[in-house]
């Protein structure tokens, strides 16, 4: 009697940690690459089974789901800004390397739509690890090939490339954050983005405001 | 006895559990919040006369169909919200709290095609085809061209590029500048207020607005909204002190004790020696009088192999342009992807110096002024060498542009402002300088509207 009561005891408390164990792994995992994105969009949900993750509970579902309900949020007003602030940090700082390497492949792909693109910079940049910080790099260093004509798809890579910036500017130690950005600086042509870089690393020397405020000094004189 | 136990097991683990659970879990939005309503679709398909079957048929939750990409764009127009200014009297072009009532009444059709591929969106008389690459773009990127497109309808048209990236291209692209209210400006005003005044937005597509906003100042009008500010340096004549001129003041800084040359470069201005440069600390005085070498890696490289007679650093179209004059006598760019010089050119004629000016001309470029005084431009695109006319007067020590005057430092030690024919003593200097550059100032934008 004694002996099967902490058997039972033994298997509960077993499985209460496995079904945790299964769980944290579930929802640090990204499969972007094993999963068809068209089977992630909202609304359209595969009825839940015991075997696989269910995304009808938000709190088992993966890294990739949570990162496309991120992204679609952009394309809606939000009554609560700070709150997505919130949703984007908590995903940014739940990325391991791994999610990091494929967030990178997301913002890279110029097949992918431009909100997927935008956000995935934006939980990089705020990812903040030796990482993303190399992925950020690569991407901003990639020049765009001379033949490709200038259009609205290529100006949006220089801003988000200028997004990229400003995310390796907010890197907590600044002495990389300077390095890095001088590096890129002497690697790069594009006088757009060599002088976003040089007013990132004025503002990290102390010599000038922040660029986001510089830019809304500017372009308060146009509407205000 | 052994229930207690096992209650007590459970709440421990349960706890955990749930601990575990807390720092995982993110504030949950309904997987369809965000769906339309159908009375929402209908209003903005009649209101837009939006040819619905076009864009791949009624949708209200799928993102990946256009019409529900469509919609979304409508509904950020209908809903999106903007802080009061501190000036109420300025109005805009397009009333603040007026988008969704002036794109109606600007567009009389919108429909999804691709007969002009290579455009985002054309508007023929009021109705709009929103080609494949609308579809590709960001959200942000979509109600910018919608609202672009709109403004055409009142009439606005382009003209062709003189600089940025649509220079050279046979269509149209530009608008003269931010205060003629085309297309671009307008489209521009939406950026600015979503960046500055917008309450309701998500903090994405505001950080899109503002970077969009500043590069597309220098990309779509042919005098840059929003451009680089810029600060006199001169060199005074014992070569101790260089006097910076900025926003109406004068104020000095420490010079490296180094022969040489005062140079303009992208992030402030040097002394180069021909080997080396030595860069001018242009935001404070250190209070080390040792010369620092510039870290800067294509100014090391230029030293390494021969001496140098002269270098510039300019921009032409988007892209920086790095170019040395060796006392070979040829000429030679960095490649900043390969982060090492080009292949060296010889040049037809001797080199006595290069400009980033000439009197008379304020439009930026690179000059090459033979020893014989003869002026080319070269056009870094083409690596040509164009012919100017006129002669170079070596009693001109460096011309500069500077807020759209040409400053002159001539022979006398003297910085003079070419006005028409005749040259006038610039702001009564009555000091003696031995160099004059403009260098770049990294902490706010030179706002022109015009
Ligand atoms: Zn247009």
């Amino acid at each position: 009697m004694k002996k099967s009561y902490w058997i039972f005891v033994f298997v509960l408390v077993a499985g209460i940690f496995f079904v945790e164990y299964d769980l944290t792994k579930r929802t640090s995992r990204s499969a972007f690459v094993k999963k068809n994105p068209a089977r992630l969009i909202h609304t359209k949900l595969a009825p839940a089974t015991s075997t696989e993750t269910s995304y009808q509970d938000p709190t088992r579902a993966g890294f990739d789901f949570r990162f496309q309900e991120l992204t679609n949020e952009i394309s809606q007003l939000q009554d609560d800004p700070e709150k997505v602030e919130q949703r984007m940090k908590i995903l940014a700082e739940s990325m391991t390397d791994d999610d990091v390497r494929q967030l990178s492949e997301v913002l890279t792909n110029k097949k992918n739509n431009g909100d997927k693109r935008a956000m995935a910079v934006e939980i990089l940049s705020r990812n903040q690890s030796n990482e993303s910080l190399k992925q950020l790099e690569n991407f901003i260093r990639k020049n765009e090939s001379p033949a490709e004509k200038w259009s609205r798809e290529r100006e949006f890579e220089s801003v988000l490339k200028a997004q990229a910036v400003e995310g390796i500017a907010a890197f907590p130690q600044k002495d990389v954050a300077i390095s890095s950005l001088t590096a890129l600086d002497q690697k790069i042509e594009e006088s757009f983005l060599k002088d976003r870089i040089k007013r990132s690393v004025a503002s990290l020397k102390n010599q000038a405001p922040l660029p986001e405020k510089q830019d809304n000094d500017a372009l308060e004189k146009l509407v205000e | 006895m052994s229930q207690a136990m096992i209650a007590v097991f459970l709440f421990f683990s349960t706890m955990v559990f749930a601990s575990s659970q807390q720092s995982l879990q993110m504030p949950y939005k309904d997987s369809e919040f965000t769906c339309l309503s159908a009375s929402e679709a209908d209003k903005y398909t009649r209101d837009f006369g939006v040819d619905v079957r076009s864009f791949g048929g009624k949708e209200l939750c799928d993102a990946q169909v256009d019409t529900k990409k469509l919609f979304n764009d409508i509904k950020i127009v209908e809903g999106g919200q903007f802080a009061e200014g501190q000036n109420n009297l300025i109005k805009g072009f397009v009333n603040k709290s007026q988008y969704y009532d002036w794109l109606k009444e600007q567009t009389r059709g919108i429909e999804r095609g691709n007969d002009i591929p290579w455009a985002t969106a054309y508007n023929s008389g009021g109705y709009f085809t929103m080609q494949d690459g609308w579809a590709k773009l960001s959200t942000l990127g979509r109600v910018g061209t919608f609202i672009h497109e709109a403004r055409h309808t009142e009439g606005y048209r382009h003209i062709s590029c003189r600089q940025g990236p649509y220079q050279g291209v046979s269509l149209a692209g530009c608008d003269s500048n931010y205060n003629y209210g085309g297309s671009h400006a307008v489209e521009m005003e939406y950026y600015a207020r979503v960046s500055v005044q917008g309450i309701n937005f998500h903090p994405v597509y505001k950080k899109m607005a503002r970077l969009m906003a500043i590069a597309r100042s220098n990309f779509v009008f042919n005098t840059a909204v929003l451009q680089p500010r810029e600060a006199v340096m001169a060199l005074s004549e014992n070569r101790t002190q260089a006097h910076v001129y900025d926003q109406g003041q004068w104020f000095i800084r420490e010079v490296p004790a180094v022969e040489g040359r005062l140079k303009r470069t992208s992030f402030g201005a040097v002394i180069f020696n021909g080997l080396a440069a030595f860069a001018i600390e242009l935001y404070q005085n250190s209070g080390f009088p040792d010369a620092i070498e510039d870290t800067y890696s294509y100014y090391k490289l230029m030293g390494e192999t021969q001496n140098i007679k002269d270098f510039e650093e300019f921009d032409s179209g988007v892209k920086r342009h790095v170019v040395k004059i060796g006392n070979n006598n040829k000429l030679a760019e960095f490649d900043f992807p390969q982060g090492s010089w080009g292949s060296e050119k010889s040049l037809p004629f001797s080199v006595a110096k290069l400009s980033t000016a000439v009197p008379g001309n304020v439009k930026a470029g690179l000059f090459l002024v033979s020893t014989e005084g003869k002026i080319f431009n070269y056009v870094p695109e083409s690596q040509q060498l164009v012919s100017q006319p006129g002669q170079w007067d070596f009693s001109n020590q460096e011309v500069v542009t500077f807020k759209n005057q040409n400053l002159i430092l001539r022979n006398d030690g003297k910085i003079y402002v070419q006005s028409g024919e005749s040259l006038q003593p610039w702001l009564q200097t009555e000091n003696l300088y031995s160099g004059l550059v403009v260098v770049p100032v990294y902490d706010a934008f030179e706002v022109v509207k015009e």
